[in-house]
C-alpha cells in the first residue's frame, strides 16, 4: 500500500487555504485541484511527474525596458533581461547599454548608467510639440528603437487623501484634467515610515565579551526609516466618465496595525498620463501577473510593445515607452492621527545566564551563533546574573532600513 | 385466421368425397347497394340453403354493389367479385367459401377435367411456388388489399403508411427498411416505427428488414391510400448480418452527411474504463469528435467548443452530460436505444448550437412482458425494469444508476483528511409510452441526474440535470403527421459549506428552460418530403448567488439578477429526389432571440473595448420588456449524387446561430461553469460550414468507407481575458472577448459492420484556429494572428475493434492517439514595476505531450438457452493497457525560489475492471 502516500504528497502540495467571499476564483481553482486529487485516490493510478517543456532558448532572453521619457525632469530607464524559470536570481540587469532620447527635431539627450542596469538622464525639458523616441544600443551590438511618441501633459495631483477603514488605512489619489487630453493614468509611489527597534541595545558582544555601547551607537540602532517602492501596477481611467475627474482611486492599503503607522508614515505618489496603448500594456501586465495570481490561471494575453529591435523586428521586447511629464505629491500620517493603532512587533527575547557555573557556558556564545543581540541585564546588586537578548531584526533597525533621516522628514 | 385454416384443411380433406356444384340451382334475388358482405350474405342465406364461410377481416373494407333478380348465385358472385381478387367456391353441400387471393379447391383436380368454377377465378399471376415454400409464413404470402377495392384500378400512386412493430413485444422498430423486391429502398421507419411510402396503384411486393427480425414480405394490392402495420417476427439466431441490413446503404444513399448513427449494441462493444457501456466515450471515438482529455466532460465536434453541442435525450436538453467530471456518462445504457450525432448536415428542426446535435433516443419499454436487467461493477451499479402497463398499448421503462465509491474512501488511513470525503452520483430515467390508437401516440420521458461531492469534508459540491418531456405524435392522414413536444429542462449547481457556521454559505447557479415544439412531416409526392415546424424556448437563468445558510452566518448575500429570454424559430425543409441519382435536402430556419427584462443592463462607451474603464451607466428595464433582439436566417442544404449504387458524392452547407454560451476558463465542462444568454453586450455566435464527402460501400454494404472535408467559420466565439472572473461577476462582458474562428479538416473512416470482426478505424486531420485582431473590441491576442484553440489537436486516430471468437466469447480493443492539446506556458520571468512577473508564451504556443491509450476487454456470455429466467454476462478488461502516463494537466509551482513544471496523469497505470450483467 504505497500508492496513497503519493497522494498525500499531491494533496499537501496542491491544497490551499479557503477564503470565503474574498476570492472565489481561488476557491474554484482549489476545487478543481481537490477533485483531481480525489479522483487520484479513487482511481488509484494517477501520478505526478516532472515536466520540462522544451522551450526554445531564444524565448528566454528578451530585453525588458522599464520607465518613461520624462518631458520635464530626469528620465529613469531600467534595462534587464527575462530569465529562465529555473533561474533563481531576482533580476538580470542589462549593463553597459547606451540610451538616447531622440527628438523629431534631431535633438538628443543621453542617459548614463547610474547603478547596474539603471540609466538616468540629466534634468531636461522637452518641447511638448515635438515627438520623441528612445534608442537603446546594447553591448551585444543590437539596437532597439521605440516609436515616435508625442508628449503627454500630466495634470497635477489635486490631493492624496486617506481613510481609516475596516481593512486598515487606505490611501487615495484625486486629480482632474481640465484640458481633457488624457483619460488614462498610472501611479507609482514610494512609501517611507519610521521604524524603531523593540528595545534600546545597551550592550554589544564582541569577541566573546559583553560590553556597554555608547549613546550615539545606541541611537543609531534604535531610530531608522524604511522605504519601499510600489510593487504593483496602479492604473486609472476616466474614459467612461463624462468629466475627466480622478476621484478617490485607491493607491495602497496599510493593513490594520501594521508597522507603517507605528510612528509616522509618508507616501510620495507620482502620477503620469498615458495614451490608451500604454494603458493597455500595463493593464495586461497587471492582469497576467497580479490578478491571476497563479500559474494555473488560464490564457494569459501576450504583451504588445512599441519598442522594436532594429535588426530583428520580430524579436520580443518587454516594455512600452511613453513620453509625459510627471506630477507628484507627498503626505504624512502620524500615529496620533489613527487612534488605537496598536502595533505588535512579535519580537520576543531570550534570557542567557551570565554565570557559567549555573548553566552551560556555551549559552553565552549563542549570542554570536544565533545572531542574537544582548540588550539588557538581570542584575542582583552589582552582579549581572544574565542578559536579555533578541534577534538582530528586532534590535538593530539598520537591518530593516536606514538610520539616515530622509530630507523630507 | 385460424378459422380459415381449419376450413381450408377440412375442405381439402373432404373434397374427394363431395361432388362439385349441384345441378339444381336456386335462383336468388338481392338488392344490395353499397352494403357490406354480411348484409349481402344475410339476404342470400334467407332465400336459400347456402351457407357461407369466410373470414370477415378480409372483407371489412369490401362493399357489395349488386341488384339481381332471379339469378343463380354463381352469376351473382361472379358479378360481385369481378375485377377483385376474391373468390367464391361452392361445394355440393351448398357451402359457399369466400376467399381472398386464391380460390378453394372443392375437389382434387383430375388430369383431364377440373371442375372448379373457373369463371369465378380471376386470371393472373399469384406467386411462384418456390417463393411460397421458402417463406412459409402466412402473412408473407397473403395478398393484402389497401384501400376500398375497386373493379378498375386507376393509374397513379397511393400512399401507404403504418408502423413496423415487433411481433412479440409490439415495440416499434426504428430504422426498419422497406424496399421493393429488387432492393430499391422506399422508406425507413422513424423512431416510432412509423413509415410512409408512395406506391404505384396495383400490385406491389414489399420487403421489410429490421435488425434482429426475420425479413418480412408483404404483397399488396393498392387501390387507394391506406395503412398497414407490419409485425416482423424475431430472428432467433441474431446474426450480425441483420445489423448491416438495418442501416444498409444509409450512408451512401441519404443526402445528409456528417451524420453518425450508433445503436446501443455497437456502443456496448466498446471497452470503457469501468466496464459500463458509455455513450459519451463511444461518441469520442468517432471521426471529428475530440475531448480535451480524460476526465473531462463534454466533447468538441469539428473544432467547436463543448458548449456548441446540443445534447438531447428524448427532446430534453441535457446541459452536463457526465457524472464525476466525465468518468461516467450521465446516460444509463439500458435506457438508450440509439444515438445520432449530426456534425454537418444538421436538420432544420434543430438549432441553437453551432457545432453538433447529439440526439439520444430512449428505449421504450416492452409492451408485452415484464423484463429487466442489472449490472454490477466495482464503482457503479445499474438496474432497469420495463414492461407493459396495458398490454400491447402502453409500457414503462425505468432505470437507475448509482455509485458506491465511498467504500474506497473509507479504506484510506485515518491520517488522511480525505477519509471524510464523499462522492456520489445517481441518475433515474423513466420512459412511458402509450399508443392511443393508430393515429396517436403519447410518450413521457423523465430524466434526473445528480452529483454530489464532499471533498475534504468542508464544501459540498453538487450539480443536477432534470428534464421532463412529453410528446404527442399525431397522424393526420397518410401524407401528413405531426409531433408536438413540450419539455422542461433544468440544470443547476450548488456548492455549500456549513462546517464553519460563521461563514457558512451556499453558492448556486441554475438555468431553466421551457421548450415547445411542433414538427410536421408532409409527403408531397414520391419525390418531395416536406418537414416544417416551429419551436420556442423560454429561458430563465439565475447567473449566481452567494448566500448564508445558517442563522449565525455572517456571509453577505450576493445575488446576481436573473436573466430571461425567448428563443424562437420557424423552419421548413424539403427533401427532393431529382431522378434516381440525385437527391437534395434543403432547409431554411429563421431564428429569433429576445433578451427580456426585468434586468439592469450595463452600458459601455461605443467603439471602445468593453471594460471597467469604458463603463457609462446601468440601464434598468421593466419586467417582460424586450431589451435586445437578435434574429436571422439559417440555411441547411445538402445534396447527394450517386455515381454507382454503392458510391456517392455529397456536399452540404449549413449556417447556425447560438444565443447561449457557456462561460468556462477551463477547457471542459465543470460544475462551476455558468451559462450566459446573449445580451446587448454579448453577441450571439454565428457559424457556417461547407463540407464535401465521398461514400463508398463494399461487400454488400458490410464495409463502409467515407472521406469528408470541411471548412467552418465562427464569429463572435467567446474567449476569455486573462484572469477572467466568471463566477458571481455582475459585468461578465468585461472579462470576455469576441474572437473569430476557423476550423478545417479531413476525416477518414472505414467501418466494418458485419462479421466476426467488426469495428471502425478513423483518422482525422483538423485544425481549429481563433483570431482576435480588433483592438476596438478588446485586447489583441498573439499580435492579431490566428492561434490554436484549446482543443486544437491536429492528428487524431481511433481504432475500435470487436472480434467474436464464438457466440459466447468476444474481445474488444480500443486504441486512441491524438496530438497533445495546446497550452500557454510560462516560459520565463522578469522583474518589472517592483515585482517578479511571469513571462508567458504566445497563447497556446505549446502543446502537452501526445495522447495514446489502448483498452482491452472481454465479454463472456452465459449460456444461450432461450428459456431461462435470466441471462448473465461478464465484462473483464484493462483500461490503458500500455500504462502510458498521458498528461491530464500541466502546472508550475515555485519551489525554493525556482519554478518547476509538473504534469499530472489521471491514469498512470493500467486499470483492470470487471462488470457483471444480468438480463431477466
Amino acid at each position: 500500500m504505497f500508492w496513497y502516500r503519493k497522494y498525500f504528497f499531491i494533496a499537501s502540495l496542491l491544497r490551499r487555504n479557503h477564503f470565503i467571499g474574498k476570492s472565489l476564483c481561488i476557491r474554484i481553482k482549489n476545487f478543481r485541484i481537490q477533485w483531481f486529487t480525489l479522483a487520484a485516490i479513487i482511481f488509484g493510478a494517477s501520478c505526478k511527474e516532472r515536466y520540462e517543456p522544451n522551450i526554445r532558448p531564444e524565448q528566454t532572453n528578451y530585453l525588458v525596458v522599464e520607465g518613461f521619457i520624462n518631458a520635464q525632469g530626469s528620465t529613469n530607464i531600467t534595462l534587464s533581461r527575462t530569465a529562465q524559470l529555473k533561474d533563481s536570481a531576482a533580476i538580470q540587469p542589462e549593463q553597459g547599454a547606451a540610451i538616447t532620447i531622440m527628438g523629431e527635431d534631431n535633438s538628443t539627450f543621453g542617459l548614463f548608467e547610474n547603478t547596474t542596469g539603471h540609466y538616468q538622464s540629466n534634468s531636461v525639458t522637452l518641447n511638448k510639440n515635438q515627438k520623441y523616441r528612445l534608442l537603446i544600443k546594447t553591448t551585444g551590438g543590437k539596437e532597439y528603437l521605440s516609436d515616435y511618441l508625442s508628449v503627454k501633459q500630466t495634470p497635477p495631483i489635486d490631493s492624496v487623501s486617506w481613510r481609516n477603514e475596516s481593512n486598515g488605512v487606505n490611501i487615495y489619489v484625486n486629480s482632474h484634467n481640465e484640458q481633457n487630453n488624457s483619460h488614462y493614468y498610472k501611479w507609482t509611489y514610494e512609501e517611507t515610515w519610521q521604524i524603531r527597534s523593540q528595545w534600546a541595545v545597551l550592550f554589544g558582544y564582541v569577541n566573546g565579551n559583553v560590553s556597554a555601547r555608547d549613546q550615539n551607537e545606541i541611537n543609531k540602532m534604535y531610530h531608522c526609516w524604511h522605504s519601499e517602492n510600489s510593487s504593483s501596477i496602479v492604473l486609472g481611467s476616466t474614459a467612461g466618465l463624462s468629466d475627466n475627474i480622478i476621484s478617490m482611486i485607491p493607491i495602497v492599503n496599510i493593513p490594520d496595525y501594521d508597522e507603517q503607522l507605528r510612528i509616522r508614515y509618508s507616501i510620495l505618489v507620482r502620477q503620469v498620463a498615458l495614451d490608451q496603448q500604454a494603458y493597455d500594456f500595463y493593464r495586461i501586465m497587471k492582469r497576467n501577473t497580479e490578478t491571476a495570481g497563479s500559474v494555473f490561471a488560464p490564457l494569459p494575453t501576450n504583451l504588445s510593445t512599441n519598442i522594436h529591435c532594429v535588426s530583428n523586428p520580430a524579436e520580443k521586447v518587454i516594455g512600452y515607452m511613453s513620453v509625459s511629464t510627471e506630477e507628484s505629491k507627498r503626505i504624512f500620517i502620524s500615529n496620533a492621527e489613527v487612534p488605537g493603532w496598536n502595533y505588535q512587533s512579535g519580537c520576543g527575547n531570550v534570557y542567557v545566564e551570565n554565570d557559567p557555573s549555573k548553566g552551560d557556558p556555551s549559552e553565552l556564545s549563542s549570542f554570536a551563533n544565533n545572531g542574537l543581540i544582548p540588550y539588557g541585564t538581570k542584575t542582583s546588586g552589582l552582579v549581572i546574573e544574565g542578559y536579555y537578548a533578541s534577534t538582530e531584526s528586532c534590535m538593530d533597525c539598520r537591518t530593516r532600513g536606514s538610520n539616515v533621516k530622509p530630507d523630507f522628514w | 385466421m385460424k378459422r380459415f385454416y381449419v376450413l381450408l384443411f377440412t375442405c381439402l380433406c373432404s373434397s374427394a368425397l363431395v361432388k362439385g356444384q349441384t345441378a339444381k340451382t336456386t335462383l336468388i334475388t338481392v338488392d344490395a347497394q353499397s352494403v357490406n358482405i354480411e348484409e349481402f350474405i344475410k339476404q342470400v342465406e334467407q332465400q336459400s340453403d347456402y351457407i357461407f364461410y369466410y373470414n370477415p377481416a378480409q372483407f371489412d373494407s369490401f362493399s357489395v354493389n349488386v341488384i339481381a333478380k332471379q339469378l343463380p348465385l354463381t352469376e351473382i358472385l361472379k358479378f360481385v367479385f369481378r375485377n377483385t381478387d376474391f373468390f367464391a367456391s361452392i361445394d355440393s353441400n351448398n357451402h359457399v367459401f369466400l376467399t381472398k387471393g386464391q380460390a378453394i379447391l372443392i375437389e382434387l383436380p383430375s388430369a383431364a377435367n377440373t371442375r372448379r368454377n373457373d369463371s369465378l377465378r380471376r386470371a393472373g399471376h399469384l406467386f411462384n411456388n418456390k417463393e411460397l415454400n421458402a417463406q412459409n409464413n402466412f402473412a408473407d404470402n397473403k395478398l393484402i388489399q389497401i384501400g376500398i377495392k375497386t373493379n378498375v384500378i386507376k393509374p397513379g400512386s397511393a400512399t401507404l403508411s403504418g408502423y413496423v412493430l415487433s411481433y412479440k413485444t409490439n415495440e416499434p422498430l426504428h430504422n426498419a427498411i422497406i424496399s421493393e423486391e429488387n432492393g430499391h429502398v422506399l422508406a425507413r421507419t422513424d423512431s416510432n416505427g412509423y413509415y410512409k411510402i408512395s406506391l404505384p396503384k396495383g400490385r406491389n411486393n414489399l420487403v421489410i428488414k429490421s435488425f434482429g427480425k426475420k425479413t418480412a414480405r408483404r404483397q399488396l394490392m393498392m387501390y387507394a391510400d391506406g395503412s398497414l402495420n407490419i409485425e416482423p417476427q424475431d430472428e432467433i439466431r441474431v446474426l450480425e448480418d441483420v445489423l448491416v441490413s438495418t442501416q444498409r446503404s444509409i450512408n451512401v444513399n441519404k443526402p445528409q452527411m456528417g451524420v453518425e448513427r450508433l445503436n446501443i449494441k455497437a456502443i456496448k462493444n466498446v471497452p470503457t474504463v469501468f466496464g459500463e457501456a458509455d455513450v459519451m466515450r463511444v461518441i469520442l471515438t468517432l471521426p471529428g469528435v475530440k475531448s480535451v482529455g480524460e476526465a473531462s466532460t463534454g466533447f468538441n465536434v469539428r473544432g467547436g467548443s463543448a458548449d456548441q453541442n446540443l445534447i438531447l435525450f428524448n427532446d430534453g436538453t441535457i446541459y452536463n452530460p457526465s457524472h464525476f467530471f466525465g468518468f461516467f456518462s450521465a446516460f444509463n445504457p439500458e435506457l438508450v436505444k440509439d444515438v445520432e450525432l449530426y456534425k454537418s448536415s444538421i436538420p432544420a428542426q434543430f438549432g441553437g448550437r453551432l457545432s453538433s446535435v447529439l440526439d439520444i433516443t430512449g428505449r421504450e419499454g416492452n409492451k408485452e412482458k415484464f423484463a429487466g436487467s442489472a449490472g454490477i461493477g466495482l464503482l457503479t451499479s445499474r438496474v432497469n425494469i420495463e414492461g407493459p402497463i396495458q398490454k400491447g398499448k402502453s409500457s414503462f421503462n425505468i432505470g437507475g444508476r448509482t455509485t458506491y465509491s465511498n467504500w474506497l474512501l473509507k479504506l484510506l488511513p485515518e491520517r488522511s483528511s480525505y477519509r471524510n470525503s464523499a462522492a456520489s452520483f445517481y441518475d433515474v430515467n423513466m420512459l412511458l409510452s402509450q399508443k392511443v390508437n393508430d393515429r396517436n401516440d403519447l410518450s413521457l420521458t423523465g430524466y434526473l441526474s445528480k452529483d454530489n461531492f464532499n471533498l475534504n469534508s468542508d464544501t459540498v459540491y453538487g450539480y443536477s440535470n432534470n428534464s421532463l418531456s412529453g410528446k404527442w405524435r399525431h397522424v393526420f392522414n397518410n401524407q401528413m403527421e405531426a409531433t408536438f413536444t413540450a419539455a422542461y429542462d433544468r440544470y443547476t449547481y450548488e456548492n455549500t459549506s456549513v462546517k464553519n457556521k460563521v461563514n457558512a454559505y451556499k453558492m448556486a447557479f441554475d438555468i431553466n428552460q421551457l421548450n415547445l415544439k411542433s414538427h410536421f412531416t408532409y409527403t408531397l409526392s414520391k419525390t418531395h418530403l416536406l418537414d416544417f415546424g416551429a419551436s420556442s424556448i423560454y429561458y430563465k437563468l439565475h447567473p449566481g448567488s452567494f448566500t448564508p445558510v445558517a442563522a449565525e452566518s455572517l456571509v453577505i448575500p450576493d445575488i446576481l439578477q436573473a436573466e430571461q429570454a425567448l428563443e424562437s424559430a420557424v423552419y421548413v425543409s424539403d427533401r427532393v429526389d431529382i431522378g434516381p441519382k440525385f437527391s437534395v435536402s434543403t432547409g431554411l430556419r429563421y431564428s429569433m432571440f429576445n433578451y427580456l427584462g426585468a434586468n439592469n443592463v450595463n452600458v459601455y462607451v461605443p467603439d471602445l473595448p468593453i471594460d471597467e474603464s469604458s463603463f457609462i451607466k446601468t440601464e434598468p428595464y421593466k419586467d417582460g420588456q424586450f431589451i435586445k433582439t437578435y434574429k436571422g436566417p439559417e440555411v441547411r442544404a445538402s445534396g447527394r449524387y450517386s455515381i454507382t449504387k454503392s458510391f456517392s458524392m455529397k456536399a452540404s452547407y449549413n449556417t447556425l446561430r447560438q444565443y447561449i454560451h457557456m462561460l468556462s476558463n477551463t477547457t471542459s465542462i465543470s460544475p462551476t461553469d455558468i451559462w450566459k444568454l446573449s445580451d446587448p453586450n454579448i453577441k450571439p455566435q454565428f457559424g457556417d460550414q461547407v463540407s464535401f464527402g465521398l461514400f463508398k460501400n463494399f461487400k454488400t454494404d458490410s464495409i463502409e468507407m467515407s472521406a469528408e472535408v470541411y471548412y467552418k467559420r465562427l464569429k463572435n466565439y467567446l474567449d476569455y481575458k486573462s484572469g477572467a472572473q466568471l463566477v458571481l461577476n455582475p459585468h461578465i462582458e468585461t472579462d470576455v472577448i469576441n474572437t473569430k474562428g476557423k476550423a478545417y479538416g479531413v476525416e477518414f473512416m472505414v467501418k466494418k459492420k458485419a462479421g466476426k470482426l467488426n469495428g471502425w478505424l478513423s483518422y482525422t486531420y483538423s485544425r481549429t484556429l481563433l483570431r482576435m485582431n480588433d483592438s476596438s473590441a478588446g485586447t489583441i491576442i498573439n499580435n492579431g494572428n490566428f492561434y490554436p484553440s484549446n482543443y486544437d489537436k491536429p492528428h487524431d486516430a481511433t481504432l475500435v475493434g470487436n472480434y467474436a471468437i464464438n457466440q459466447r466469447f468476444s474481445i474488444s480493443l480500443n486504441v486512441n492517439y491524438s496530438t497533445g492539446r495546446p497550452i500557454t506556458l510560462p516560459i520565463g520571468r522578469y522583474y518589472y514595476g517592483g515585482s517578479q512577473r511571469a513571462l508567458y508564451s504566445d497563447r497556446n504556443a505549446y502543446r502537452i505531450p501526445d495522447y495514446f491509450r489502448t483498452d482491452f476487454s472481454m465479454n463472456i456470455e452465459g449460456n444461450h438457452k432461450v428459456h431461462q429466467f435470466w441471462h448473465n454476462s461478464w465484462t473483464i478488461g484493462i483500461y490503458n493497457f500500455t500504462a502510458r502516463r498521458n498528461p491530464y494537466s500541466v502546472y508550475f509551482t515555485s519551489e525554493n525560489g525556482v519554478v518547476n513544471g509538473y504534469k499530472l496523469s489521471i491514469f498512470g497505470n493500467a486499470i483492470p475492471f470487471i462488470n457483471f450483467n444480468v438480463r431477466f
